[in-house]
């Protein structure tokens, strides 16, 4: 291993190991809400685009007065306080694997109302496809098109789900997994939404535009969760 | 013999002339005389009369006595066997068993398919010929749907009637053999049309009959000219504002007509009518009608076609059905300021009841509004119209919606609320309802408490049940009081709370908290009625952690469920608890055939409960009410009864739930009895049917006018079988006395003379 790589290494985990102390959830206010991240296992990076959640709320609070609390935070899916929140988000490059309690924890959470989205920062699609068929062996994933109201809640977006990042050529694609009647989890598929919420400047190749495209999508799928 | 054989206790029935009679031993007839051998010279040598002087006889009489004893004796311990042998009699028994079914009453060349039997049976004398060919007294039976036993005179007087309301020609077979024994009978004569219409297949259930079954066959083929409707399954229950599809099927035979009408008649009058065609060649047409359930209430719809001139009957022209048309569609509306979890959840616990029906009005911004129709959340649009929802909702969820939104539709609001129509459930707003424009508004009366002075105060507090027996079945989560209540306080603490400086007059606190102000407890849910109209106010939040607490244990929500949609039934003026609920089979019966009725039986939190007593009383019409006692099944909450209809016509269920004394639940249900019409479905005489039965059986077929022909297909001559039975002397009760009464002369004897 290169001196660089294993000082990259270090870098990750202490920074991962702060996000973590500084990140703790408090209780959730009433009527305020909050967005967790899912710490998952399976070695893949969890903690990516650490400012989007945030960005998400904040937006949600200013253009829609809706009370939200900001904060990048984590949970895993065996805290207690999984059932504390609307939706729950997902993305990273890697791996992703969940333990057999988890999956049975994270059905009885989204049979139950909650919501969950996955947004592939690109290289999780292989392993959440996986784990998406650990949670509902019996159902597959299935295109939502263009006109779901998924992407005409906050605003209109005619085309479907907006292409933020290019990563292999491919159309934006926007999964659903529907379980007792409503749509659970959420997968976007080869767009990188998060990567059009981080802060300005992040990530450089994404224009104002795209940025705004990737916000209103967001703040569709926000509204889509908790209005379902 | 057979009196000898009955003195010692044997039994030789079934033989009833013996034949031969043969002795055998255990042992062997060696073995016996062996014995012999050793013990009686013994027996003799020590034989003593104690030097006393015994006349020879006597001494020949008490040497006898013991020889025979000792030979007796080991007679028996030989095992003396007696086996006789005899003849039985076979094939003693004939049945004679003639259709009674309706389909006998269908009239052919002037005379009823039932006559020609009574014309075979009195003026042909069929019975006292059957008799002098066979030498058998025939046992005598009528069957429809079952078997029944004749007298002599009932088949003299011929008062029978067609009147049986189905055919089962395979159970009157098997009845009939298995009564008087397949092996006894020499034939079975059954007087029929071959119209089986109820019961298994008579080809394959009787092709194993070793009985020769003798058909004749009572009425004229190609005579019958009938139209007759029918319908499959008739829905019993229809919603409101929705349509029932009735499926049915219209038969003809011998009419010619390019198209027939079929009219549905709703409680007697006109409904609607369809015209049929009817394609060259075809006997038998589908058709499908749709019925819009527009009306709520209990309907009988008539089915019906013309009723033509010469039909072989007017009963199958028409046909009915209950129909009941319910709003049992609890419709939720939700109006929400903006997205909240909570509202999530309360849509979630609603599709635990398939009955609820949600739809709703969710605030984006204020020319942007998210609908919710029957659960499913649709595309944006520019301005909600909630005037129809209103008119059609049971309960309306008020969740930080602002006065303005509702203004215009607050008569309308306010008269269903009064009238009982509706009921709301208000949840908290972000920011109150006083900064929504709801205080001193039109609106205000709706709330349970002034607005004015709504203040917010962000202390986690806990939720406390005022009272143990709280009045409310909603608030019975468990059956235990308090562990119900300690339920209630154990839930998550609300993150804060509403307060108000009072509650109007007549609110009352379902559900306190541990917040107190001023040394009173501020409440966490009220209630108070708008006229009729239930309302309930939640003053806290969230609603919603208290519903997921309870999913890591078992996977469910139920208390929670329970909780939201029995408050929401007890605001839409629903039985809240719905702890009876009672399942008829169809909404139709018919009359002589059996209806399992059930009952569910459930407490407040929707657990079934056993151990229940149910009972239901029927009434039809204006006759005398009958009691059902209904019984557990294996089905936990499940209990069972059976009604069998004696007249046609509506018959009203109720049914009642009792435990320990008290009053569960009632419900009630009304059940449309007819005379069926199966009769006549298809009213052909079946010769094909007879033949094949009587050909792999053994016998014969002949119209009925043939009679004298049949009765000389009929073998007359009854068997007889040879059996032996045998007989253990050791059984004999008396052959024991006797020989214990051998030792016992003796010991008398002896005593007389002096001897020891």
């Amino acid at each position: 291993m290169h001196a660089s790589t294993k000082r990259l290494a270090s870098l990750t985990i202490l920074s991962a190991f702060l996000f973590l102390l500084c990140g703790a959830a408090p209780a959730a206010e009433w009527g305020t809400i909050a967005i967790p991240r899912i710490q998952y296992g399976g070695g893949g990076d969890w903690y990516t685009d650490p400012t989007s959640l945030p960005n998400l709320l904040k937006a949600a609070a200013d253009r829609f007065n809706l009370s939200t609390r900001p904060d990048n935070f984590a949970i895993r899916v065996s805290d207690q306080s999984l059932f504390a929140y609307p939706m729950i988000y997902i993305t990273g490059h890697g791996n992703v694997k969940f333990e057999d309690h988890e999956v049975n924890r994270l059905v009885t959470y989204l049979d139950n109302g909650g919501f969950l989205w996955v947004d592939d920062c690109y290289g999780i699609d292989r392993s959440i496809r996986r784990e998406f068929r650990k949670l509902y062996p019996d159902k597959e994933l299935a295109l939502l098109p263009a006109d779901h109201p998924i992407y005409r809640s906050a605003y209109d977006l005619p085309k479907g789900l907006p292409k933020i990042h290019e990563h292999d050529g491919k159309p934006p694609q926007g999964y659903g997994i529907f379980s007792k009647g409503r749509l659970v989890i959420f997968y976007t598929y080869e767009t990188d939404i998060g990567d059009g919420l981080e802060d300005e400047g992040v990530h450089p190749e994404n224009t104002p535009e795209k940025r705004e495209e990737a916000m209103k999508m967001a703040l569709n799928i926000l509204f889509y969760a908790l209005s379902q | 013999m057979n009196w000898l054989l009955g003195l010692l206790g044997f039994d030789p029935a079934p033989i009833q002339t013996i034949e031969s009679v043969r002795f055998g031993l255990g042992w062997g007839w060696a073995g016996l005389l062996l014995a012999l051998l050793v013990a009686l010279p013994w027996f003799i040598l020590t034989y003593r009369v104690e030097d006393k002087p015994c006349p020879r006889p006597l001494f020949i009489t008490l040497t006898g006595l013991r020889i025979l004893f000792v030979a007796g004796l080991l007679t028996m311990l030989a095992g003396l066997k007696c086996t006789v042998s005899g003849w039985i009699p076979q094939k003693n028994k004939l049945a004679l068993v003639m259709d009674t079914s309706r389909s006998m009453s269908i009239k052919e060349e002037e005379l009823t398919r039932i006559e020609r039997v009574q014309a075979a049976l009195q003026k042909g004398r069929l019975l006292e010929k059957l008799e002098k060919k066979t030498g058998i007294t025939p046992a005598l039976f009528s069957f429809a749907g079952s078997v029944a036993p004749l007298g002599r005179d009932d088949v003299a007087s011929f008062g029978l009637s067609a009147d049986g309301p189905q055919t089962n020609l395979t159970r009157a077979v098997t009845d009939i053999t298995g009564h008087l024994g397949e092996g006894n009978l020499l034939g079975v004569v059954i007087l029929t049309d071959g119209a089986h219409n109820t019961g298994d297949s008579p080809l394959d259930a009787l092709g194993r009959v070793r009985t020769p079954l003798y058909f004749l066959g009572a009425g004229k083929t190609g005579q019958t000219r009938d139209l007759a409707i029918s319908i499959e399954r008739p829905p019993a229950i229809g919603y409101l504002n929705s349509m029932v599809r009735l499926r049915g099927e219209l038969r003809i035979q011998r009419i010619a007509s390019a198209s027939i009408p079929v009219t549905v008649l709703r409680d007697g009058a006109p409904f609607t009518s369809l015209p049929l065609d009817v394609p060259a060649g075809q006997t038998r047409i589908p058709f499908a009608i749709n019925i819009p359930c527009d009306t709520e209430g209990a309907f009988t719809y008539a089915v019906s076609v013309p009723k033509l001139d010469g039909e072989l009957t007017h009963e199958n022209n028409e046909t009915a059905f209950l129909l009941k048309v319910v709003k049992e569609r609890l419709k939720i509306l939700i109006l929400a300021g903006s997205p909240s979890w909570d509202q999530t959840f309360i849509r979630a616990a609603a599709r635990g009841d398939p009955n609820a029906h949600v739809c709703g009005w969710t605030r984006v911004t204020d020319d942007r509004w998210l609908p919710t129709v029957d659960f499913e959340l649709k595309a944006a649009v520019p301005a909600p119209a909630i005037a129809s929802d209103l008119e059609d909702a049971d309960v309306v969820i008020l969740a930080g919606i602002r006065e303005t939104l509702l203004e215009p539709h607050a008569e309308l609001l306010l008269k269903k609320l009064e009238s009982g129509r509706t009921g709301m459930l208000i949840l908290p707003g972000a920011d109150g309802y006083a900064k929504l424009g709801y205080a001193g508004s039109k609106l205000a009366q709706i709330f349970p408490v002034p607005l004015d002075g709504e203040s917010w105060v962000g202390t986690p507090c806990s939720l406390a049940l005022p009272t143990r027996e709280t009045p409310y079945a909603f608030l019975r989560l468990l059956d235990d009081p308090i562990e119900n209540q300690e339920f209630f306080s154990s839930l998550p603490k609300f993150d804060g709370l509403f307060t108000y400086p009072g509650r109007k007059s007549g609110a009352e606190v379902l559900l306190s908290t541990t917040l107190s102000r001023g040394g009173t407890l501020q409440p966490a849910f009220l209630t108070h009625r708008v006229g009729q109209g239930n309302v309930a106010m939640l003053c806290g939040g969230p609603l919603w952690p208290m519903g997921f607490t309870q999913v890591p244990t078992d996977r469910t929500i139920r208390p929670y469920t329970a909780f939201v949609i029995n408050t929401l039934k007890w605001l839409a003026n629903r039985r809240e608890d719905a702890q009876v609920t009672l399942e008829l089979p169809s909404s139709r019966g018919f009359v002589g055939q059996p209806a399992t009725l059930r009952v569910w039986v459930s407490d407040a939190r929707r657990q079934p409960v056993d151990s229940a007593q149910v009972t239901a009383q029927v009434k039809a019409g204006s006759g005398e009410p009958v009691s059902l006692t209904f019984t557990a099944t294996t089905e936990k909450g499940c209990y069972e009864a059976s009604l069998i209809p004696a007249a046609r016509g509506l018959h009203a269920i109720a049914a009642k739930a009792v435990k320990q004394g008290s009053l569960l639940g009632e419900a009630s249900g009304k059940l449309l009895v007819e005379v069926p019409t199966v009769e006549f479905d298809d009213p052909e005489v079946n010769i094909a049917l007879m033949m094949a039965l009587a050909s792999s059986s053994g016998g014969a077929y002949r119209p009925v006018e043939a009679h004298d022909e049949l009765l000389g297909l009929i073998k007359p001559t009854p068997g007889q079988k040879r059996e032996t039975k045998t007989f253990d002397a050791r059984d004999s009760g008396i052959l024991l006395a006797l020989l214990l009464i051998l030792p016992l002369i003796e010991w008398t004897i002896r005593r007389k003379r002096g001897f020891s």
